[in-house]
């Protein structure tokens, strides 16, 4: 029974000798899964630099529509006080 | 000293060197139980590399349980392996020729001829043997774990692995008989 067994143990490790990938499919697997991982890592830092950009330019927008609102009230305003002025001298005479 | 696996797991999910160290050191371990899992070498390299991206995609869950990295990564390849039958529900080939260029000894011809049909035989034989056992065969004789390893692949204690291991002895001598008989 038990000589068996070995004899069994023995076969089992001849039919199950250990076998190795092909050294291509181990470097290009290798190479994809690095390049993988480092374009994921880009893609992160690409998605930040997006919003980034995405939020200084909607800054700068609003900078501006701000500055030409306040350029408007002045101009108006400047403009309501040369009528003012002009028509204040006729009404005081 | 060399960095242990765990801290290269930690490292893994920001840093593709350290990945890429892991996969140096198992992947021929991970393609070689494959192999035997699914006795074609096209199908053990496909299913290789997608143990490694799903192990790349799940990294940063890694976790420290006493649990080896090497046992995660077969317990990955178990999983797809067992997914790949059911898909294919089909009795895998087993590729002796390529194999047995790799067998050590057997000069003589008429030896060789003897060894090549004994292993094609218990090749078939193990291929109809329960998922479990197929897996404790091969991590034991081709991947030469011993049984405590074998038990944090498998989820099972030392004991429990050793009476499996048994069984599956006792049950393999005699399909192993009954085949010889034919």
């Amino acid at each position: 029974m038990a000589s068996n067994e070995e004899q069994l143990e023995r076969m089992l490790r001849r039919a199950l000798v250990p076998v190795e990938p092909r050294p291509q499919f181990v470097t290009r697997l290798r190479g994809r899964l690095v390049h993988v991982q480092g374009s994921g890592g880009a893609s992160v830092w690409t998605l930040v630099a997006v919003g980034a950009g995405l939020v200084l330019l909607a800054a700068a927008w609003m900078g501006l529509a701000l500055r030409l609102i306040l350029a408007f009230v002045g101009i108006f305003s400047l403009l309501g006080n040369r009528r003012s002025t002009r028509a204040s001298p006729r009404a005081a005479s | 000293m060399e960095t242990s696996d765990l801290e290269l797991a930690r490292r893994a999910a920001s840093d593709s060197e350290a990945f890429g160290t892991l996969y140096e050191r198992h992947v021929r371990k991970i393609y070689n139980y494959i192999y035997y899992r699914t006795g074609d070498h096209h199908d053990a390299e496909d299913l290789t590399a997608r143990v490694f991206q799903r192990a790349l995609r799940h990294v940063d869950g890694f976790r420290d349980m006493g649990v080896p990295f090497s046992a995660w990564l077969y317990r990955i390849a178990h999983n797809l392996v067992a997914n790949w039958h059911r898909d294919r529900s089909r009795r895998p080939v087993v590729a002796l020729e390529e194999q047995l260029v790799l067998m050590p000894g057997a000069q003589h011809p008429e030896a060789l001829a003897v060894e090549r049909e004994q292993g094609d035989e218990l090749l078939t034989i193990i291929r109809r043997l329960p998922e479990e056992r197929q897996q404790l065969l091969i991590l034991k004789f081709s991947e030469q774990l011993s049984n405590a390893e074998i038990g944090e692949v498998m989820g099972r204690t030392e004991g429990a692995v050793k009476s499996l291991y048994h069984r599956t002895l006792s049950s393999l001598r005699e399909e192993y008989e009954k085949q010889s008989k034919k």
